[in-house]
């Protein structure tokens, strides 16, 4: 077939949306090379400083979220930003975008002073880095408590530097957090400090969990730990909230991450707006060979609903957001059981009859809804364990 | 829920994809004698990515559906599976049977690649023979099939009874196979004269025509003795009855034919079906998930007895005579040897006797197309070459027959 996965980010020309975040895998060139030739579209590599910068990484720092003995769901960490600083960044920089020159280098950068953030920009200009990301939005690792992206001012501030810094236009990306009361705020504040476009999101700040045993905490460095980022698939649902209300309310390119594992993921964070993909979380699980099955899937899924382009897809779903207020009430939708599929292991009449409408029944095959009392709230499709088993139709 | 194979909705598949760990090095691509990427397409299977799934598993096996029903996935890919150290091996085979199918049904397999020049003739339209002919025909080569019966399919039509392989899902992936470019010439058997014109026409062969002749020992000449090919061929057309067999049905043998026919045996009603084996349980070749569904069916396994003799009555089988054997010391082959003993002979009521010692070696086409100077050119694999043995072996085989011919092509 003809199509590709290219896309449009911020004028580059991505060959698939597909880009290592800014994290551990990312962290290292022999790894980068390794993804590249694997057919990763680009990379941001692990968030650098100035050279006099103190980074002192503790162990252990990441852990696998557990609920009920399964730990793939999530991950938490209390990484910190690369040990590595900004000659040696600038050095991958330079080495990767003259083997791979089709394939995009993001640089990320974290200052504490104006100074600083600007002989960051300079060096990764000079590198050649295609584009530039600011974090300013990790949970845990500053020292007062205040990160720039919890706060509009600073951040359109920041942002501002950063932009007066640049001499070569890179595109300039400012990373967010979801913790913020209202993330449209703080992306419109970086807006119009001169970003080119806004990354959503950064891990969400969390608590890993009290190991009862010990008593101390799950993610224990000697007996103490502090608030973790969480990533992976539990926020996913947080990073395609954040990546609508962005591409709605603010208006420049969004780049997604959270939770990103399946071309699914990635199809869903195309259709709320986002025009590039970063993963961390899924590669730490399945290898940089899992880039072979994102473009399988998304490609067919292109195919079978005839976009052309990803371009194409980019907020198609956007119009479907309304106010609560005007969602429509006309139409009275009953659920119902698929009789081949049931299972029978009554979890919908638990729901029913525990936080819904008291409309499920036991006693025959299968459970029985009372239409008459069913109002179509969901809870029951919601815990039915087989896919497509219960579906909501319309009362006739 | 109605549950008469593993696998049998949408759901149930991607709920068992979803439990395997996509291990690096995985045991269960090691496993399966053509490698299919294994992880890869139960990632797929897992995220509703039908075409991505049936893909990965073309690019290995061009007989992905009657392989991942008729496998014996125990011994291949699910034998070290990881998960089997926790709460269970994944369902691999019936993974991959339910992919195909739902891409063949869907209509999701790709095209073929650009035409190239170079003709392959191949000898046998059996499993290995169309594998061959199909990844040719992708390579945009021009192939003919030469099939000796009336139809292509080779043991999967032929002999697997029905019960074992889906004859609907069978002849889907068949059907796929068929009208994948290659042309087939059925009803053709292919002497010396005919091989050496193809050698002349075509610029390499590849001859995969199965085992040679069925071994039948003359048993005598009264009505109701047959080899389990002939019963299973019969039975599989639909053309013998329980009135043909009757109630009281022997086999001799111990592998997997032999157990087919008893299976096939107690399907058309045969209240007894003896099956002796002339070794013991840990000697038979066939597989123990077969073993086990026989057992369960209710065939009775006589251990260390042989036929020796049989009687009839009105030119009708009526008792067979079967001999105790002592088995003695192990040999070439690691099994123990075998020695008939008169002295404990037991007689049991038969009506019909149905023999499975399995299929010579095909010497008579190695020596058809052996000669002369198209040696290099000719190419053998499948059962003909490997002595007898699974469908997948057969597709390895004409994999690894197809790199040769394509080298040989450039």
């Amino acid at each position: 077939m003809s199509k590709d996965l290219s896309i449009e980010f911020c004028g580059r020309k991505f060959i698939n949306p597909f880009t290592i975040a800014a994290s551990p895998p990312s962290d290292c060139r022999e790894r980068i090379e390794r993804a590249f030739s694997a057919g990763w579209g680009g990379a941001v590599l692990k968030t650098t400083s100035v050279e006099n910068e103190k980074v002192d990484l503790v162990y252990p720092m990441m852990g696998g979220l557990s609920y009920r003995n399964q730990r793939h769901a999530s991950f938490y960490n209390i990484d910190l930003i690369s040990e590595r600083h900004i000659e040696e960044i600038c050095d991958d920089i330079r080495y990767l975008k003259e083997r791979y020159p089709e394939h995009m280098m993001i640089g990320s950068i974290m200052a504490g002073s104006r100074a600083d953030w600007e002989e960051l920009v300079h060096k990764l200009e000079d590198a050649g880095a295609d584009l530039i990301e600011c974090s300013m939005s990790c949970p845990q690792g500053e020292g007062d408590g205040t990160i720039p992206v919890n706060d509009a001012a600073l951040t359109e501030e920041v942002t501002g530097w950063i932009r007066d810094a640049r001499r070569k236009n890179t595109p300039i990306i400012v990373k967010l957090s979801p913790i913020v009361t209202d993330i449209a705020v703080i992306g419109n504040a970086a807006k119009r400090g001169g970003a080119d476009a806004l990354a959503a999101i950064d891990t969400v700040r969390s608590y890993a969990g009290v190991n009862l045993d010990t008593l101390e905490p799950q993610l224990s460095v000697r007996g103490k730990s502090l608030y973790c980022g969480l990533s992976g698939p539990s926020v996913k649902p947080i990073a395609m909230a954040c990546i609508a209300d962005l591409s709605q309310n603010v208006g420049i390119p969004v780049a997604g991450i959270g939770g990103l594992t399946t071309w699914k993921d990635a199809a869903e964070f195309l259709l709320l707006g986002a025009s590039n993909l970063q993963i961390c979380t899924a590669i730490m699980k399945y290898g940089f060979g899992m880039i072979d099955d994102l473009n399988s899937g998304l490609l067919n899924y292109m195919d079978e609903k005839g976009f052309d382009s990803l371009g194409d897809m980019v907020g198609k779903v956007l119009p479907s957001f309304a106010a609560h207020e005007d969602l429509d009430r006309s139409v009275k939708m009953v659920s119902s059981i698929d009789k081949e599929l049931c299972i029978g292991c009554n979890s919908c009449y638990v729901a029913c009859s525990n936080g819904g409408y008291h409309a499920i029944s036991l006693g025959g095959e299968t459970p029985s809804i009372d239409e008459s009392k069913c109002r179509g709230c969901g809870v029951c499709q919601s815990v039915c364990p087989v896919a497509g088993c219960m579906n909501l139709k319309k009362h006739e | 829920m109605k549950k008469e194979c593993l696998i049998c909705s949408e759901a149930q598949a991607v709920a068992e994809a979803n439990r395997c760990l996509h291990c690096y090095e995985a045991p269960c691509l090691k496993g399966c004698p053509v490698n299919v990427n294994v992880p890869r397409f139960i990632a797929r299977i897992g995220t509703e990515d039908w075409k991505g799934a049936a893909d990965t598993i073309i690019a290995d096996n061009p007989l992905g559906l009657v392989c991942g029903l008729v496998c014996p996935a125990d011994e291949l890919c699910k034998k070290n599976c990881n998960k089997g150290k926790l709460e269970g091996a994944i369902a691999i085979s019936e993974l991959q049977a339910f992919a195909m199918h739902k891409a063949l049904s869907k209509g999701l397999i790709k095209k073929n690649g650009e035409k190239r020049p170079g003709k392959v003739a191949v000898i046998g339209g059996g499993p290995s023979g169309l594998s061959a002919a199909v990844l040719l025909t992708k390579d945009g080569y021009s192939v003919t099939v030469y099939e000796k019966q009336d139809h292509v399919g080779g043991i999967p039509e032929w002999e697997i009874p029905k019960d074992r392989l889906d004859k609907d899902l069978w002849d889907e992936e068949l059907k796929a196979l068929e009208s994948s470019g290659m042309q087939i010439r059925t009803g053709v058997l292919v002497d010396e004269t005919l091989a050496k014109s193809i050698c002349r026409e075509y610029d390499a062969v590849y001859v995969a025509c199965g085992v040679g002749d069925v071994i039948a020992p003359d048993m005598g000449k009264a009505q109701g003795i047959c080899s389990a090919e002939e019963f299973l061929n019969r039975y599989n057309n639909g053309s013998v009855t329980l009135e043909d067999i009757g109630n009281d049905v022997i086999i001799q043998g111990g592998g997997n034919t032999a157990i087919d026919a008893a299976m096939s045996a107690k399907k058309l009603g045969a209240g007894r079906v003896y099956l002796c084996y002339r070794r013991s349980i840990s000697e038979m070749p066939a597989w123990e998930e077969e073993y086990l569904n026989a057992a369960r069916a209710g065939v009775e396994f006589l251990w260390q007895r042989q036929i020796v003799d049989i009687h009839s009555r009105n030119g009708k089988v009526s008792e067979a005579v079967l001999a105790s054997v002592t088995l003695g010391e192990a040999d070439s082959s690691g099994r123990r040897r075998p020695a008939v003993d008169r002295s404990h002979d037991a007689v049991l009521p038969a009506s019909s006797v149905i023999t499975a010692f399995g299929r010579g070696k095909n010497e008579k086409m190695k020596e058809v197309f052996g000669a002369d100077d198209y040696t290099e050119k000719v190419f053998y694999g499948g059962d003909m070459s490997n002595g007898g043995s699974t469908v997948v072996q057969a597709v390895a085989d004409a994999k690894k027959a197809v790199i040769e011919i394509e080298k040989l092509l450039s």
